[in-house]
């Protein structure tokens, strides 16, 4: 397959306040969300401290295997779209892509993974309602599985915008894309410890 | 690239042992969860800076980010493993 789609790159001052790597406002969201999911990190302890027994004999329903391997398949994928955008940024476009879609291929395993264990979770009748522990296990790993649909639907876009020889792609675009895929990377580095390991 | 895959091979390795940590017996539990919760700030760390290229970056972004990932992992740490009696 002949590429000949252009990667455009402009040299950006990295060291300036106003363009962090993957653009200004996408640090205000990743900020946003860190704060947000900390936040909702120190309610979960805040009730772990009301009903610690409840919490501890919760934790031990959760599938601690299924979590570690779902952390090693993030980490993997985001391995991946920080070598794509390293190959970009070499103007190697050929292992760029070849890279986003390995990204792509991790993230759809880590939703896969997730849902078996959510249908687990399900087939023994552990609801969000079933008490304080699986609320907020549900509401936090359940607006990260969004990030992380929203995150692939984002490096689907980028990758078929790079492949598309008709139009040039901005490093920047590629960056931002990625920005937003390690954001699901480090919510899930807070998450997997605090949910399956720490109570 | 070839710090990409050490920064890579790192952050597995930090996976293996809070997995390991996670596990330990001890008299006091706040420690094996200030190790683990410590572990899982190292490898925010280490993906923001190295995958998230913010070590180029203004050191506000990378003193902010830092800040809020050191904080929510003390608060679980310290008050996630706390024996309540």
């Amino acid at each position: 397959m002949e590429l000949t789609a252009k990667i455009q790159e402009k040299k950006i001052d990295y060291k300036s306040i106003s363009s962090p790597p993957g653009g200004i406002l996408l640090w205000i969201l990743i900020l946003l969300e860190v704060f947000t999911f900390g936040l909702s990190l120190a309610g979960l302890v805040y009730y772990r401290i009301q009903e610690p027994e409840l919490f501890a004999q919760s934790t031990a329903m959760l599938n601690t295997y299924l979590g570690s391997v779902n952390t090693v398949v993030l980490l993997t994928s985001g391995f991946f779209m920080a070598s794509a955008v390293h190959s970009f940024k070499k103007q190697n476009t050929g292992a760029g892509i070849n890279f986003m879609i390995a990204t792509i291929v991790t993230g759809c395993a880590f939703i896969i993974i997730k849902w078996h264990e959510y249908g687990e979770k399900l087939d023994v009748g552990l609801g969000v309602e079933e008490n304080m522990f699986f609320t907020f296990y549900w509401l936090l790993t359940g607006f990260h599985f969004i990030h992380v649909v929203v995150g692939l639907a984002i490096l689907l876009i980028i990758l078929l915008k790079v492949k598309n020889s008709n139009t040039a792609t901005k490093t920047e675009d590629i960056e931002a894309g990625a920005a937003f895929w390690h954001m699901c990377d480090l919510i899930w580095l807070l998450l997997f410890p605090a949910l399956y390991l720490v109570f | 690239m070839k710090r990409l895959i050490l920064v890579y091979l790192g952050l597995i390795i930090l996976t293996i042992v809070s997995a390991y940590a996670s596990g330990m017996e001890m008299d006091q539990a706040w420690i094996p969860a200030g190790i683990v919760m410590a572990l899982a700030a190292f490898k925010f760390i280490l993906v923001v800076m190295e995958y998230m290229e913010m070590r180029k970056a203004h050191g506000i972004w990378k003193f902010s980010i830092v800040f809020m990932a050191v904080i929510a992992a003390l608060i679980v740490g310290i008050f996630g493993g706390v024996q309540i009696v």
